[in-house]
């Protein structure tokens, strides 16, 4: 017998059901009278990069990427927005900012405003991409930048200032203190490194850079006996005075802190006979089809210079392109064959290897369209995924950690020229695919 | 010291073939080639081509280039600039239309050759090695370039001291009324002279290749500043002004790069300004 007062059985269930009936009833009424999604037949991505002027030589080779995860994408019927319930084609606006920030500043914001893009890429180089990151903001528009590194900027994402903006490669205190910390490594099993002279390129990149790797040595106990700017941007500058200087303090190593440029500085270097014990290099050098083609016809060529490629090049290390993966084994040396076969449209080269943080490039793209495919093109849910989930690319599990390098599981940081068609990881040495070298054995025959 | 006196030297020499080419076409056709820098990356170029494919030695290429360079710079002379020079009613109405034709032919070049060869840097390095002098080292790929430098900018002296072509583009230049009463076909000179400057302006180019392994579409600009900065302080339209200012130039260049890099440039203008403020025609000015 109920208890007097308690509702029965049947009016338990009577008040189930209306509950039931008037929860769907709710929800179904707050879904059709959400707005629709407007009606599109594809998904509009741009970009301003440098196609033109003395940067060029490097967005065209770094940014490739770019260009390939559309076509990517596309093959395989488009990018998947949720919101469609279906795969939508890409097309992608590409302006050209000649090498000119302003000009970056003035078609990003086309790109935004009058083009009405969905996602942006970004531009190429710290300085140019530093310089567009306010719009980012302005515009509540997420965007991964790839060739980029500035402590300065990586505060302001850190503490949320910049929330829509988000870096790939390692930040200036990063690599100050990777290279502190491989130098403390040779300097206790591989020979005597004391001293180190730095030459920078006068840009955001080289002074950031500069500052902090010797910030970071000098910390450590090293001695920096110089530290040498040089205008920003130059191609056919002359480094030989620079170059005296140096030889005439000597450091055990030699760090410059600059782009494409780096080439000419290490050629000048052997032609006037100093050879430090280590010269390490910045972004534009460690591009295979970049140096290849100057020196010689592909790997192992010789070109006017009279240099065999990969002599001239060995044991020159780089100190910002990481996270950087091997292509000597497993699923990254078939991404690193298909990428040489795959290159020869896109440049005046028959084949591309690739550099150290080629697969890392692409993979901070893929995050990108994950997350896309997972929230919609609702600008602030993937700034949200970015800033928080991890994504299974390339290189694994990836996430994106605002104001500090992509985190990767199969990535190092610090790379070496060591013989090869590219180059090796050789810090950590938990990840490294060669041992390193030191003292650097001559510019080549 | 000794660096800077020799290295200064070698700059000065290559700066002022250089800069001989955009006096003779400023000088004879009253034309401020703002595209000069344009030129000698058609001729770096070129020398690039044959280097890499035919493997002909860049010096050798000189003979090629400057000749393929001459004719181009013809042409363009013909096509751009003979129908300025008609329209134009003074001096001041050409020299301000040749000069924004030029800056549209400086794009035109950059972005054709930019198209042909793509934008990552080219090099036909040669004579890559390093030479003693004096107890300095020097690039001697450097010094062969000055050395050429130097006799090529004699031998255009001597086609303009004691050649009829030569003679003809002096009297164009000093008087260019007189010149036709006197039979001139000055329009003919204005495009000799033109192709000559440049012819100049490509085997500087040609040498310079050999030089630097960044060599890029967009080198040109740079050139040209150094050119103008040279002609300015030599004196517009003198000869041996661009001469005696490229090796000015050359020296105030490599000592500001010796000591502050970052200030190169600003120093050699604040140099030309001063210059221009003490003597207002330059060193050799009319």
């Amino acid at each position: 017998m109920a208890k007097k007062g308690a509702i029965t059985k049947t009016q338990a269930i009577a008040i189930l059901a209306i509950v039931i009936v008037a929860g769907v009833a709710g929800a179904g009424y707050y879904i059709l009278t959400q707005p629709a999604p407007p009606p599109r037949d594809y998904i509009l991505i741009g970009w301003v990069h440098a196609l033109t002027g003395p940067l060029a030589p490097q967005t065209t080779t770094l940014h490739i990427y770019y260009r390939w995860i559309i076509e990517d994408y596309n093959s395989t019927g488009g990018l998947y927005v949720p919101e469609y319930g279906r795969k939508l084609p890409i097309r992608y606006i590409e302006y050209d900012d000649e090498s000119d920030i302003s000009k970056t500043i003035t078609y990003t914001e086309k790109l935004i405003t009058e083009d009405k893009v969905d996602l942006l890429f970004a531009p190429c180089s710290t300085a140019f991409c530093y310089a567009v990151m306010p719009l980012y903001e302005q515009y509540k528009i997420p965007v991964i930048s790839l060739s980029f590194g500035s402590d300065i900027a990586g505060a302001k994402m850190k503490s949320g200032e910049w929330k829509y903006s988000f870096s790939v490669l390692g930040f200036p205190g990063e690599s100050g203190n990777q290279t502190a910390q491989v130098f403390k490594y040779i300097n206790s099993t591989l020979g005597n490194l004391k001293t180190v002279g730095i030459v920078y390129s006068a840009d955001q990149h080289g002074v950031e850079y500069a500052s902090a790797i010797a910030s970071y040595l000098v910390y450590y106990g090293f001695n920096v006996t110089s530290q040498q700017s040089y205008p920003p941007y130059t191609i056919g500058y002359d480094f030989s005075p620079i170059v005296n200087n140096l030889q005439t303090s000597n450091p055990d190593v030699v760090i410059q802190c600059g782009y494409v440029e780096c080439i000419f500085f290490a050629l000048q270097c052997k032609i006037m006979g100093f050879c430090p014990k280590l010269y390490m290099h910045g972004p534009g050098m460690e591009t295979p089809y970049l140096v290849h083609d100057i020196f010689g016809e592909g790997p192992g060529g010789s070109g006017g210079a009279g240099i065999t490629t990969v002599a001239f090049l060995n044991a020159c290390m780089y100190y910002d392109g990481w996270p950087a993966t091997s292509y000597s084994s497993g699923a990254l040396k078939d991404w690193a064959i298909a990428h040489h076969n795959r290159s020869s449209p896109y440049a005046p080269y028959p084949k591309m290897w690739p550099y150290p943080a080629s697969a890392t490039m692409y993979s901070a793209l893929q995050c990108l369209f994950k997350a896309v495919e997972k929230v919609g093109l609702d600008h602030d849910k993937i700034k949200d995924s970015l800033a928080t989930d991890s994504f299974e690319t390339l290189l694994g599990t990836t996430k994106l950690r605002p104001g500090m390098s992509m985190q990767c599981e199969l990535a190092g940081t610090l790379t070496q020229w060591c013989g090869g068609d590219m180059m090796d990881v050789i810090w950590p040495l938990s990840a490294a695919s060669h041992s390193i070298i030191y003292p650097k054995p001559g510019w080549g025959a | 010291v000794l660096n800077i006196i020799i290295g200064g030297a070698i700059l000065g020499a290559i700066f002022s073939l250089i800069a001989v080419g955009l006096n003779l076409q400023y000088g004879v056709a009253r034309i401020l080639n703002v595209a000069h820098g344009e030129f000698l990356v058609i001729g770096a170029y070129v020398t690039y081509v044959l280097f890499h494919y035919f493997g002909v030695n860049p010096l050798v290429s000189l003979v090629i280039s400057g000749p393929i360079v001459f004719v181009i710079g013809i042409l363009v002379q013909l096509v751009v600039f003979r129908r300025i020079v008609h329209v134009s009613k003074s001096s001041e109405e050409l020299e301000s239309r040749s000069l924004l034709a030029c800056f549209g032919l400086m794009f035109i070049i950059q972005n054709v050759v930019a198209q042909i060869f793509g934008v990552t840097p080219v090099s036909a390095n040669y004579l890559s090695v390093g030479i003693d002098i004096l107890g300095e080292r020097f690039q001697l790929n450097m010094i062969v370039a000055a050395v050429m430098s130097v006799i090529l900018s004699l031998v255009l002296y001597l086609v303009l001291r004691y050649t009829t072509v030569g003679l003809a583009m002096r009297a164009t230049s000093e008087e260019p009324t007189g010149a036709q009463l006197v039979g001139i076909n000055i329009f003919k000179i204005h495009a000799v002279s033109f192709g000559l400057g440049a012819l100049l302006s490509a085997l500087a180019g040609s040498m310079l290749i050999m030089i630097y392994p960044t060599f890029g579409p967009s080198v040109g600009p740079g050139f040209t500043i150094i050119a103008l900065a040279v002609i300015i302080l030599g004196g517009m339209g003198s000869f041996i002004g661009s001469l005696l200012g490229g090796f000015t130039i050359g020296y105030v260049y490599y000592a500001s790069n010796t000591i502050d890099p970052l200030m190169t440039y600003a120093v050699v203008y604040i140099f030309v300004i001063v210059l221009l403020i003490i003597r207002p025609k330059g060193l050799f000015g009319r």
